[in-house]
């Protein structure tokens, strides 16, 4: 919950004082001259100083998303170690190195101060020697531990007594028996609902995002053409083409920014709730924490929506202001206050824990997802884990590769033998297969969360035990084959060309496999709802 | 050659206060479709592959552009190019490209001028406007700086100084933020009247260069004052 707080605190301060952040990181710069290499010249040096204020931006901004990322992965493979490793020692090691990888996303603070001070290569260098390889390896150790744990229980059927209960993440002190212990208790149906009707709202907008492009590009085109003076257009075409693709990148990364924070947040939402139901014990505080965290966590991810939608018709710098004002600042304060607020009734029951006295909380246990689907989830986060890690340390191999691949196939790629002109095509090549497997590692992250979390609600809150089933079963097979389709477009690339690759991937992987998780998570939304309104109109007291 | 030399000096007489202390071209713009092929027919001329820059030519906007333009450009432009890149006359071909280019610069130089005098216009507006279309331009000029100033020094010299006086003139710079002259500079006080008497001169300089220019490659003499490799 702390990583979760920092990451999304650092998110926001980042965004309100980016000015302030470059000017303080190239005065800095400027003044270390010999630490950045620097001519000395300024009109010489502009470039390689806005480059490493680049890349420093590039670490806090790894901060916010490995943050809230890594919170989300801590918590749930906690909760899953806790519940599905049965010897102490295995459970105890796994939680340690889980532990230890809470480090990770530090290590991009440590990245961008370490830039600053001891210059770019030898910054990173350092960052990553020092912070993120071994609280990277310590997470995919603790994963692909967790994973063989779980596997172990799906083939052998005598280990099998799990799945009757979610176990907190404290090792336990006397009782090696899990069902001794008290488990994550359910969150609020309503609450629960939010969570995951975000998650489907954002599945959705990156799909839609995705697959209608061009026709989104083309309407906010017209209507930027239809407002030439707001948007300072010239009547000139080539003049005009540069500011409307500016305005059309920034509205597609409106979109872009709602479909993360909303799938983000949605999971934010669910994770939080589930620690309120099972920590906090004061009703009014619960209470509190709920309504905070769900209004300013559902509202906020519509900020970026809001911001896309007002550019063609407000100008880029209004549409800003209007969405951060009117939607993006209040609902973010609210979701940060419920989050820092949390973490005090939570560092409570820790100290108590720690006294031998616990708290209880009322509410009924919570199950966990269906062992194939925690299997599925965590073999994808431990591979998505290592794609990211291959993805930065083999770069330059793996351009060099693609790159063979790519001049080995003139005709396709429309190569004409002069280094010149070939040069940018096969650098533009190499930039979107290098996105495509980012994109890889990040949708690979996202959907095993997204399998866990969906998982849980199936199993608890859609009551039809043969609907759970299907569900879960879509969202395991959904979930984990859907990231490949990443990895499989970014592999093609250099083989088949930009767009005969992106289509493959489009029918054989992204369309089946993308929306039978999308359908799973759509559907569940919709059980919750019809659930939420049958109880309403049954017992119209209840809370 | 004279008159152009002439027109050179005039400008810079004529420009001689805050404007004149300013850095030039330190700011490279991005491609555009024009410029982008126009480079790969230079690229692919320079790697002695004809064919191929004759075909991108062909293919290309550039070919189109100069269709669209045909009454307006210097005559027997067009084949005169194609045929350069067919015998592989790289300064025949370089002068000839350079034509284009100071054509293009000259057409949103005009525009910058025209968009001055808009009275539709709030002033802000329409030296905002302009300044664009200047921007516009410098894409075009900066690839045929080269040329122009080995043909005649002082006329490319003129044309980038005009380019940063007509920006300064309406408000803004040519330079980047980051570059220390210019970060501690302040903006200068718009002058519609200077920055046109430096747009009209601009474009006197360049029509004459596209005449001069024009006669040179006709005569076969680009070779003169343009490396051969």
């Amino acid at each position: 919950m702390l990583l979760l707080a920092l990451g999304a605190t650092g998110g926001a301060l980042m965004s309100v004082l980016q000015p302030q952040i470059r000017q303080y990181a190239s005065e800095r710069i400027f003044a270390a001259r010999e630490v950045h290499t620097l001519s000395g010249s300024r009109d010489y040096d502009a470039d390689v100083v806005n480059e490493i204020v680049f890349t420093i931006e590039a670490g806090l901004s790894f901060f916010h998303t490995h943050g809230e990322g890594m919170g989300l992965v801590l918590l749930f493979a906690a909760a899953l170690v806790a519940s599905l490793a049965r010897p102490r020692m295995l459970r105890g090691g796994l939680q340690w190195l889980l532990g230890l990888s809470a480090l990770f996303p530090v290590g991009y603070l440590a990245y961008s101060a370490f830039i600053l001070v001891y210059g770019r290569d030898r910054g990173i260098a350092l960052a990553e020697r020092m912070l993120l390889i071994p609280a990277g390896s310590s997470a995919i150790l603790a994963l692909a531990g967790l994973a063989g744990a779980a596997g172990l229980l799906l083939v052998n059927r005598r280990l099998r007594r799990t799945g009757e209960m979610l176990l907190p993440s404290t090792p336990p002190t006397d009782a090696d028996n899990a069902d001794d212990r008290d488990g994550w208790k359910r969150p609020p149906r309503a609450v629960v609902l939010a969570a995951v009707l975000l998650i489907a709202l954002a599945e959705l907008g990156g799909a839609a995002m995705g697959r209608f492009k061009a026709e989104i590009d083309s309407f906010t085109s017209a209507r930027v053409r239809e407002r030439p003076d707001l948007h300072g257009l010239v009547g000139s075409p080539d003049v005009d083409a540069e500011i409307l693709e500016e305005i059309r990148v920034k509205a597609d990364a409106g979109l872009r920014l709602f479909h993360l924070h909303g799938e983000g947040v949605g999971l934010m939402l669910f994770a939080a709730a589930l620690v309120i139901a099972t920590y906090v014990s004061a009703p009014r505080l619960r209470w509190v924490l709920y309504a905070a965290l769900t209004v300013g966590g559902f509202v906020f991810p519509f900020g970026y929506l809001v911001r896309s939608g007002l550019i063609p018709f407000r100008g880029v710098d209004a549409a800003r202001t209007a969405a951060a004002f009117s939607v993006l600042v209040p609902s973010g304060i609210l979701l940060l206050l419920a989050l820092w607020t949390l973490l005090l009734p939570l560092g409570r029951a820790l100290l108590a824990r720690r006294r031998g006295a616990t708290e209880e909380t009322a509410g009924s246990a919570v199950r966990p997802p269906l062992l194939v689907l925690v299997v599925a989830a965590l073999v994808l986060l431990v591979l998505a884990e290592v794609g990211g890690g291959v993805m930065t340390a083999f770069k330059v191999d793996l351009d060099r590769a693609r790159r063979a691949q790519a001049e080995a196939r003139p005709l396709i790629h429309g190569l004409v033998g002069v280094r010149q002109i070939d040069g940018p095509v096969i650098d533009a090549l190499l930039s979107r297969a290098d996105f495509a497997l980012r994109l890889f590692h990040l949708h690979g992250e996202g959907m095993a969360l997204v399998m866990v979390a969906g998982g849980i609600i199936a199993r608890n809150f859609v009551s039809s035990r043969a609907l759970a089933g299907l569900l879960q079963a879509m969202l395991a097979v959904g979930g984990f084959l859907y990231p490949f389709g990443y990895l499989a477009w970014s592999l093609m690339i250099p083989v088949l060309g930009l767009q005969p690759s992106r289509d493959l991937a489009e029918v054989f992987v992204w369309v089946p496999f993308g929306g039978a998780a999308l359908v799973a998570i759509s559907v569940t939304a919709l059980v919750l709802a019809g659930e939420l309104l049958l109880a309403a109109g049954a017992s119209p007291g209840d809370p | 050659m004279r008159r152009a030399l002439g027109s050179a000096l005039i400008l810079f007489v004529a420009i001689s206060d805050p404007a004149a202390a300013h850095h030039v071209g330190v700011f490279i713009p991005k491609d555009d479709d024009i410029t982008r092929n126009l480079k790969e027919i230079r690229y692919a001329a320079e790697a002695g592959r004809p064919v191929l820059a004759v075909k991108l030519f062909d293919e290309g906007i550039v070919h189109t552009t100069m269709e669209k333009e045909e009454k307006r450009l210097p005559r027997g432009l067009e084949d005169g190019l194609r045929a350069a890149l067919h015998r592989q006359d790289r300064p025949g071909t370089e002068l000839r490209l350079a034509i284009v280019l100071a054509f293009l610069t000259r057409e949103r130089l005009s525009n910058a001028r025209a968009r001055i005098h808009r009275p539709d216009l709030r002033p802000e507006r329409r030296r905002e406007q302009a300044r664009k279309l200047i921007n516009a331009a410098w894409r075009y000029y900066n690839l045929a700086d080269f040329v122009i100033t080995a043909q005649d020094a002082r006329t490319g010299v003129a044309l980038r100084i005009g380019f940063e006086d007509a920006q300064t003139y309406l408000g803004g710079m040519m330079v980047d933020p980051m570059w220390a002259a210019a970060a501690n500079a302040k903006p200068a006080e718009p002058d519609e009247g200077k920055a046109t008497a430096v747009i009209d001169g601009m474009v006197r300089i360049l029509a004459r260069f596209m005449a001069d220019a024009a006669r040179i490659a006709r005569a076969g003499q680009a070779g003169r004052f343009l490396p051969r490799r």
